[in-house]
Parts: C-alpha cells; sequence; structure tokens
C-alpha cells in the first residue's frame, strides 16, 4: 500500500510539471498510475509513454460523434498503439439497463449526460476519477466543470466534460421573415401552424415551455407547462427524435421554424440553406457530455488516457473544425479558434443565458416523462 | 405380437424428435410469457441481478385509470384494423392474379418478386418511403409539376402516412399466405361450377373464400398483432398526433424504465389481440359453415 | 360463347392491371433506394447527380459490410437449426394423438403473439438469470424460438397431408428408418422445408429487437448497425448496400428459375393427381 501511495506522489507531482507543457496536445504525458504500476505489467516503464499494445479499450458513445472520426480513436489507436472499440449507446437508460447485465465487465469508458450521470453512480456503474491525471482538466470551461451533478457525495468528480452545445431555435430564413424572431414564444405563433419541428425530449419540452410561462425552468408549474404544450400542437409537424427525421424535414421545405442541434444547422448551412440559428431571449438550453470512468475497468490506465486524450488540444481542435462541428470544452483550445470556425459553431455571439440539463430526482423525472408522454398521445 | 411392438418402438424413437423443440417452446417461449405475467405485477423497474421493489396491481390500476392508455389502444387497435384490411384489399387479388391468371411460367418470379421486400432491412425500408413521401422526392415531384398536389402536400406525419408505411411492410406477407391456398384451389372445380351456371360472386364466395380461410387467417395473424405493436413507424412518421400503443410500453422500457407499467400494457395489448383473434376466428368458422363446410380435401 | 369469352378476358385483364399495380407499388421504394445509392445528395433530393462514391464509402469506411456479412452467417445458422427442428418436431407430432397435436400447435403460436420488443426484454431477464446474459448463444436461442413456428408450421403441414404409402412401402421393404426418411419423406417434405427454411431466414434477418437486446456488446447485425447509423445520420452508403443485396436477392431468383425451382415447389402443396 505504502509503495502505492509514493507512486502516486510521485505520479502527481510528474502531473504538476507536465501540466505546463500540456499544449502539445499528446495527452500520453500522463505518467501516473493509480492503480499501481508496479503489478501491472502494461506500466511497467511508467515512464513518459505507457506502451498499451495489445489491448482493447471500450468506449460507450453516440455512433458519429467525433471520437468515433479519423481524429479521434484512430488517432488514439496510433498514438498509444492500441485498440479503440466502440459501443453505440441508443439512450442513457438503455444504457443503464445494459452496463448493468453485463456491459460492465465489457466497456471501460461510457459518455453521459449529467442528468443521468448521478444514477450511474447510485447504481454503481461509474466511479470517481482522479483528475490530476487529465492534463488540462483546469482548461475545461469552469461552468460545467466539478459541478453538483458530477461529484460524488464527498466531492470526487465522476465526469470530465469534454463538448458542450445548446439546442437553441433555428428558422429557414427563405420561408420566414428572420427579423421578428427572438423568442421562444415565435413557436406558438399561429402563422407556423403545421411547420415546426420539435425535439422529442422531455427536459427540452418542459424547459422550454416553462421559460416561454416566464417560469423557472428547474422547477416549473407542470399544469401550466402541459397547458402551454398542448397549445403548441397544432403548429407541430413532426417531433423529431433523430438526425435523419429532422434532415429530412427541413430539407423537403416541410419544416421552417422549431429547436435543433447547431452542427446539423451548420451542416444545412454548409450546403447552401439559407438557414439561421438563434439563441431566443427567454435563454437558451444547453448541455454538456461527460466521459465517466467505468467502476471495476480493466484498463483502468487507458481509459484515463483516453479521456486525457478527448480534452486534449488535438483532439478538440480537429473536433470543433470538422464538417459537423462540435463546441470544445477546453477553454484554451475556444481562445484558438478563428471566426470562420466559431461562426460555424453559432458562437460569434455566445448565448447569455444557457439553462442546462441537470439530474433531477426520480419522482420529478418520472412526472417530467409522463408528462411529454401525454401531451404527445393526447 | 412381435411387430406391433417394433412399430411401438419406433413411434417412441419418432416422438422423442419433438423434445428439442419443446424444450425450447417452453424455456424461450411459455416461460418469457410467464415472467412477462410475472414483471406486470412488479412494482417499478426489473434490473438484472437486483432485487424487486414488491408486487403491486397497480400497474393495472394506472392502466385502466389512465384516459391515454384506451385511447392509444383503440387507435392502434384500429389503425392495425385498417392495415389489415388494405392488404386483404390488395394482396388477395394479387394472390389470385398470380395464383390464377398469369402464366404458370410467370408464377415462380411473381411470388419471388413479391417476397423480394420482406428480404430488404425493413428499417431502411421505413426511412426509404419516409424520403418518398417528402415533397420533393421522386414520387412526389413529379405529382406536383403534373398539379395532382400541391408543392408542400403530402401525407407525411400522419396516421395516414403510418398505414402506408405498415401496409407497405406487411403487403408481402400477405399476398405469400393468401398464394399458398389459392393456388391449391382445383381448376376443374372451378370449372365445374362455371358450367352449372355459377357467376363470378357465387364462385367467389362458395368456393375460393371458403378454400382460402387458412391462409387468410395466418395472413391476418401474422399482420394484425405487429402492426397494433408497432412504434417506429408512428414515431418517425406518425407526426404530433401519430402516437400508437407500442410507443407507450417502448417508453417504458428504455425512458421511464418502468418495466412493471411496460409488462403490464403489453400484456393488455396481448390479451386485447387475442381476443380480437379469437373473434376473428369465429366469425370465418361461422361462415365456413354457412357456406357449406369445407369443400378441401 | 364468345360473349362468355370476352368476360372472362375482361377479368383477365383486371387482375394482370392490379398484380403489375401491386408490383409497382412493391418496387417504387426499392427502385428509390437503388436510384439514390448513386445520387450525390445525401437526403435523397432531386436532380439527381450521378456518383459512385457512396460504393466506394461501402467498402472501403463504412461499417456496414461486416455487419452485412455477419448478419447473413447468423441468419443462415440460425435457420438452418429451425429447418431442422421443424422437421423433427413435424415427425414426431405424427406419432402423438390429436389432442396432443393441437395443444403442441397452440403453444406453437405463442411466440407470434408476443411483441419481439417484449419478448426480448424477458428473455434477456431469463437469460442474465441463468448466467449467459447477452451473448451469441442468447441472441442464437432468441432469434431461433422467433422464427422456429414459422419453419415448423410449414413444414408440419406438409407432413399431416402428405401421403403415407411410400413411406410404408420403403419399410416393407426392409429400409431402415433412417433410410425411409433420407430417401423417401424428407423427398417429399422439401418444398415446405425450403419454404420455412426461407421465411425463418428473412425474418431472422430481420428481427431488430431480438438482436438489439441479446447482442453481445461488439457484436452488430445488419439491423443494429442501421438503427444506429438512422439516428446519429444516415448516408446513402446504406443505399449502396441495399442495392447490391436487392441485386444478389434477384440473382438468386432468376438462378432458381433457370434451373426450374419455384414458387409452386415452395408455397403451394402438391396438386392432386399431381406426381411426386
Amino acid at each position: 500500500m505504502k509503495i502505492k501511495r509514493i507512486v502516486c506522489l510521485i505520479a502527481a507531482a510528474a502531473m504538476a510539471f507536465s501540466l505546463a507543457a500540456c499544449g502539445g496536445g499528446n495527452g500520453g504525458n500522463s505518467g501516473g498510475n493509480e492503480g499501481g504500476g508496479a503489478d501491472s505489467g502494461s506500466a511497467a516503464d511508467a515512464g513518459e509513454e505507457m506502451d498499451f499494445s495489445g489491448q482493447t479499450l471500450t468506449v460507450a458513445n453516440w455512433s458519429d460523434y467525433a471520437t468515433d472520426q479519423e481524429y479521434g480513436a484512430a488517432a488514439f489507436e496510433e498514438l498509444y498503439n492500441c485498440n479503440v472499440e466502440f459501443y453505440d449507446i441508443t439512450s442513457y437508460p438503455e444504457l443503464l439497463q445494459t452496463m448493468l447485465s453485463g456491459g460492465q465487465s465489457t466497456i471501460d469508458v461510457v459518455n453521459i449526460n449529467p442528468m443521468y450521470i448521478q444514477q450511474y453512480y447510485g447504481e454503481g456503474v461509474i466511479t470517481p476519477i482522479d483528475t490530476s491525471r487529465i492534463s488540462c482538466y483546469d482548461e475545461l470551461r469552469e461552468d460545467i466543470t466539478g459541478i453538483d451533478d458530477v461529484l460524488t457525495p464527498d466531492g470526487g468528480v465522476l465526469g470530465v466534460p469534454w463538448i458542450w452545445g445548446t439546442t437553441s431555435m433555428f428558422y429557414n430564413a427563405d420561408a420566414v421573415d428572420g427579423s421578428e424572431i427572438d423568442s421562444w414564444a415565435d413557436l406558438w405563433d399561429p402563422q407556423y401552424a403545421g411547420k415546426v419541428a420539435f425535439f422529442d425530449d422531455y427536459t427540452n419540452c418542459i424547459m422550454i415551455a416553462a421559460l416561454v410561462n416566464g417560469d423557472d425552468p428547474y422547477d416549473p408549474d407542470l399544469d401550466a407547462v402541459q397547458a402551454k404544450l398542448m397549445e403548441l400542437k397544432p403548429n407541430i409537424r413532426t417531433i423529431w427524435s433523430t438526425y435523419d427525421d429532422f434532415m429530412s424535414a427541413i430539407t423537403s421545405g416541410q419544416v421552417v421554424i422549431g429547436n435543433a442541434w447547431p452542427s446539423n444547422i451548420t451542416e444545412l448551412r454548409n450546403q447552401g440553406m439559407n438557414i439561421e440559428y438563434i439563441y431566443p431571449s427567454e435563454g437558451t438550453i444547453g448541455w454538456a457530455d461527460y466521459f465517466c470512468l467505468v467502476d471495476g475497468s480493466a484498463e483502468t490506465d487507458l481509459a484515463m488516457a483516453w479521456i486525457d486524450f478527448c480534452t486534449g488540444h488535438d483532439f478538440q481542435y480537429a473536433m470543433a473544425t470538422e464538417v459537423q462541428p462540435h463546441t470544445p470544452a477546453n477553454e484554451a483550445v475556444m481562445a484558438t479558434l478563428d471566426d470562420e470556425t466559431l461562426a460555424n459553431l453559432w458562437l460569434t455571439n455566445p448565448p447569455e443565458r444557457m439553462y442546462m440539463s441537470l439530474y433531477m430526482d426520480n419522482d420529478t423525472l418520472q412526472r417530467w416523462i409522463d408528462l411529454w408522454t401525454e401531451v404527445q398521445a393526447s | 405380437m412381435e411387430q406391433v411392438s417394433t412399430v411401438k418402438k419406433r413411434d417412441r424413437g419418432t416422438r422423442a424428435l419433438i423434445l428439442p423443440s419443446a424444450a425450447m417452446l417452453l424455456f424461450i417461449s411459455i416461460i418469457p410469457l410467464c415472467l412477462l405475467v410475472l414483471f406486470s405485477f412488479v412494482d417499478g423497474n426489473v434490473t438484472v441481478g437486483r432485487g424487486i421493489d414488491g408486487f403491486t396491481i397497480g400497474n393495472f390500476v394506472r392502466a385502466f385509470s389512465s384516459a391515454m392508455v384506451p385511447k392509444l389502444l383503440g387507435k392502434s387497435f384500429l389503425i392495425s384494423l385498417i392495415v389489415t384490411l388494405i392488404c386483404i384489399g390488395i394482396g388477395y387479388p394479387a394472390a389470385w392474379a398470380i395464383a390464377k391468371v398469369v402464366k404458370p411460367q410467370r408464377r415462380n418470379i411473381l411470388v419471388m418478386m413479391a417476397a423480394v421486400p420482406a428480404l430488404i432491412s425493413q428499417l431502411l425500408l421505413i426511412y426509404t418511403i419516409m424520403k418518398l413521401l417528402q415533397p420533393g422526392s421522386v414520387l412526389m415531384e413529379p405529382l406536383a409539376r403534373l398539379g395532382i398536389i400541391a408543392d408542400t402536400d403530402t401525407i407525411l406525419y400522419s396516421s395516414k402516412a403510418v398505414i402506408f408505411i405498415l401496409v407497405y411492410e406487411y403487403l408481402p406477407y400477405m399476398i405469400l399466405c393468401l398464394y399458398s391456398v389459392l393456388e391449391k384451389i382445383d381448376d376443374r372445380v372451378l370449372e365445374a361450377a362455371r358450367t352449372l351456371g355459377a357467376g363470378n360472386y357465387r364462385i367467389f364466395r362458395d368456393i375460393i373464400l371458403p378454400q382460402s380461410f387458412p391462409g387468410l387467417f395466418s395472413g391476418i395473424l401474422i399482420i394484425f398483432i405487429p402492426a397494433a405493436g408497432s412504434f417506429v413507424e408512428p414515431d418517425i412518421a406518425g407526426g404530433p398526433y401519430g402516437m400508437m400503443i407500442g410507443s407507450l410500453i417502448n417508453t417504458q422500457y428504455n425512458t421511464s424504465l418502468n418495466m412493471g407499467y411496460g409488462a403490464a400494457l403489453s400484456l393488455i395489448l396481448l390479451v386485447l389481440m387475442a381476443l380480437a383473434l379469437l373473434v376473428i376466428n369465429f366469425i370465418m368458422s361461422t361462415a365456413e359453415r354457412k357456406i357449406g363446410g369445407k369443400i378441401n380435401a | 360463347m364468345p360473349k362468355n369469352r370476352r368476360k372472362i378476358s375482361g377479368t383477365r385483364v383486371f387482375f394482370t392491371v392490379w398484380i403489375i399495380l401491386t408490383m409497382v407499388f412493391l418496387f417504387f421504394p426499392i427502385a428509390q433506394i437503388i436510384l439514390m445509392s448513386f445520387n450525390t445528395s445525401v437526403y435523397g433530393r432531386l436532380p439527381i447527380v450521378f456518383t459512385t462514391q457512396w460504393y466506394v464509402k461501402l467498402f472501403t469506411t463504412s461499417k456496414l459490410l461486416g455487419a452485412a456479412g455477419f448478419s447473413l452467417g447468423f441468419s443462415l445458422v440460425v435457420s438452418l437449426v429451425s429447418a431442422v427442428l421443424g422437421i423433427m418436431a413435424s415427425l414426431a407430432l405424427r406419432k402423438f394423438p390429436t389432442r396432443l397435436n393441437n395443444i403442441f400447435n397452440t403453444l406453437m403460436d405463442v411466440p407470434l403473439m408476443i411483441p419481439w420488443l417484449v419478448q426480448a426484454v424477458s428473455l434477456l431477464l431469463l437469460f442474465s438469470f441463468v448466467g449467459i446474459g447477452r451473448s451469441i448463444p442468447s441472441m442464437f436461442l432468441g432469434c431461433l424460438a422467433a422464427v422456429m413456428p414459422h419453419s415448423f408450421m410449414l413444414t408440419y403441414s406438409r407432413v399431416m397431408t402428405m401421403d403415407p404409402y411410400p413411406e410404408e412401402a420403403g419399410r416393407t421393404l426392409g429400409a431402415t428408418p433412417f433410410q425411409v426418411f433420407r430417401d423417401i419423406t424428407f423427398r417429399m417434405i422439401f418444398p415446405a422445408v425450403l419454404a420455412g427454411w426461407l421465411m425463418s431466414f428473412v425474418l431472422c434477418f430481420n428481427c431488430f429487437s431480438l438482436q438489439y437486446y441479446l447482442a453481445p456488446f461488439g457484436t452488430y447485425t445488419l439491423p443494429m448497425k442501421i438503427f444506429t447509423l438512422i439516428r446519429s445520420g444516415s448516408k446513402p452508403d446504406m443505399n449502396a448496400l441495399a442495392t447490391i443485396m436487392v441485386g444478389i436477392t434477384f440473382a438468386i431468383i432468376l438462378i432458381l428459375n433457370k434451373i426450374g425451382f419455384g414458387a409452386d415447389q415452395l408455397f403451394g402443396a402438391p396438386r392432386r393427381g399431381e406426381k411426386e
């Protein structure tokens, strides 16, 4: 035990030095080894680089979502001479079931939304992370790093943010007069009857309705929200849940206004559509995704190297500048982005007020889900 | 005497052949069904490797007291019925055409062709039809150009679109089921009836229809149940008013994580479907008796 | 008489037109898939700008091909086992009293009645309890249970209406039970077995829910891959794959037809007076 502690101390010291040199983006400078370098053969040369040859890291994430691109897994594999496998997420509750029914022994790292992190922790699926092993941890956007939702009761950090974004409002500027649009309430405008695309997500829709009602989006009057959403129904053309649903509806001109992810809007604009993405005056809905370490993972070192890599400069920069850009959580990287990239991220003028979807207790969660289901069913 | 005993022994050997299927039926079909009944009384979620919170009839109380559930059940039932009827409407003449009208050498290829859509991933087909129904698609653009429909007119994002997709998905099965029975009808019987002065309607009612009942029933079985439980189609093509009971069940499994309630809803759906099939079966056998019993050998 | 003939030809025209329209209906979306696999637009929009980039993508970077290969192999094994089990059960049932037969038949309908989603979740719990959890054997058993009733029903109905005399004759002439089966029974029921096999193959290939819940981690069948791709952004390489699959299917149909094997043997029971 003592030896382990000494190793940890040395590692922490090494980390402190390497932090200054973090800029290189070579995430491989995490020399520390919590589990004890001595008994894990792979990390025998616990010096500069660790040799992970022949090892496989399994990451649960959405498919086609930054990490499985060329600059993601492929670059990581080359860097560490290892193999990365993906498990495709289809929904967080389903993923939790998957983890509990055997996935925990296979998956090493999971990407989770903060709404679910406490639940995952409560079920014993994830374990706190030694953030000193994340070389760029201090550069990550402050208001999403180490927030209550990702902390254990005794202060352990369960998730490291690597990507964030908004689910805000868009309109087709060819079909809609954009100068009038600046509020979520515009979705309720009768002139858009049957032309609204609405994201099938209970947090988004309840928070938006609450904002329109002038209510607290985290604790709204649910009856008023339900009534408000029922009013919106005649305007809705489709309740979209996937990229494809949304893209087909908008490219065919059936939908001219609604809420969406910025990367999709950028993709459409790059293809010549006259489309705008705005942040309504009431405030917009934000989200962030966190990498979490699976409890009992056999590849803890590799998993930590992965989280380190995904928050490092090279990956974060590549992610921000690809065709379907994603917003980096690393502020140091954000600062280096040029105007065009920022415009593609719709962050030339960042949103003033952003309401993140956060953890809620089980009863509230159930009530929100039931409310949205009822609105859809009626 | 000796011969009889060998026959018996041989029979016993043959009878043993049922064991693998019987075991499978028991363990992979009957036990899950029993589990479903059990889970429908479970309070909250059922998670592997974890205890159950307790048993309750709350799930059924909740389902029966909710205004939403009967409504969704009714809608699913109705949509499923319409889909089945349309499939019969299109599939019956089509199957008859393949079985009796086209040249025998074309018969094979037509049956196979009818099965081709079923060979392609259903999810992919659903998305393709979605794209077809979008304004500006290969189908809609020419129609719009010809002035048959308005530019942005489409049935997409309504229950009509859901029905369209479901009909497309299940029509091949109906054609195959009906073909297998219609093909067996003896041409000489039809000829004889005609010679005896029976009109087309009489021939259909008294000869063709009764003989096609088994195929018709299996076609209904294959279509009616899955169509009522469908959730992918209404979710993506149904628009804001398209939700069906399958979506609600699916939500319980993958969003709300309330498997107990999901199981209860599934069970209610299952019982209703079984009742509906009993009714259909009863109507068919009554019709069969009325018409004059089975002609079929 | 001429009047009568004209009337018949009138119905003939009606049915011919009807079957043509039905085929057009069934093949329109497939034609769209083929067309779009050669179109540059990602969203299936007009005009059509010819490209083969989606085929290049399919064979280079796409993960679809591997999933398709796995699905084909998996469905093949499942449907073959299902066919064998179907034959065994049908032959056995012949020796049982009618009442038992009916009970077994009714029970066989049960899997047809349970929505796959529900069955998948129940099976996952059952398998986890037994200890095999999500694995290839679980997925295999789950899919087998879902498709076997289909191959069983087709085989069973053929076995029950089969002429018993050729087998009897074989036995009387001293053939072993296996010989009787191989040379007589199997040949007589072969078309139904083949139809059942085909049906199970198609169903197994498509039974997404069961695969989704029972597949081990890192194993993707084609429907699973398509499902996740559609969620995150489907690209026309899916259309390219579908086009190839349709092409192969048609080739198989044409070959089967050429060698004189067709639907009659598959889906139709022999007509009275027909030689077997």
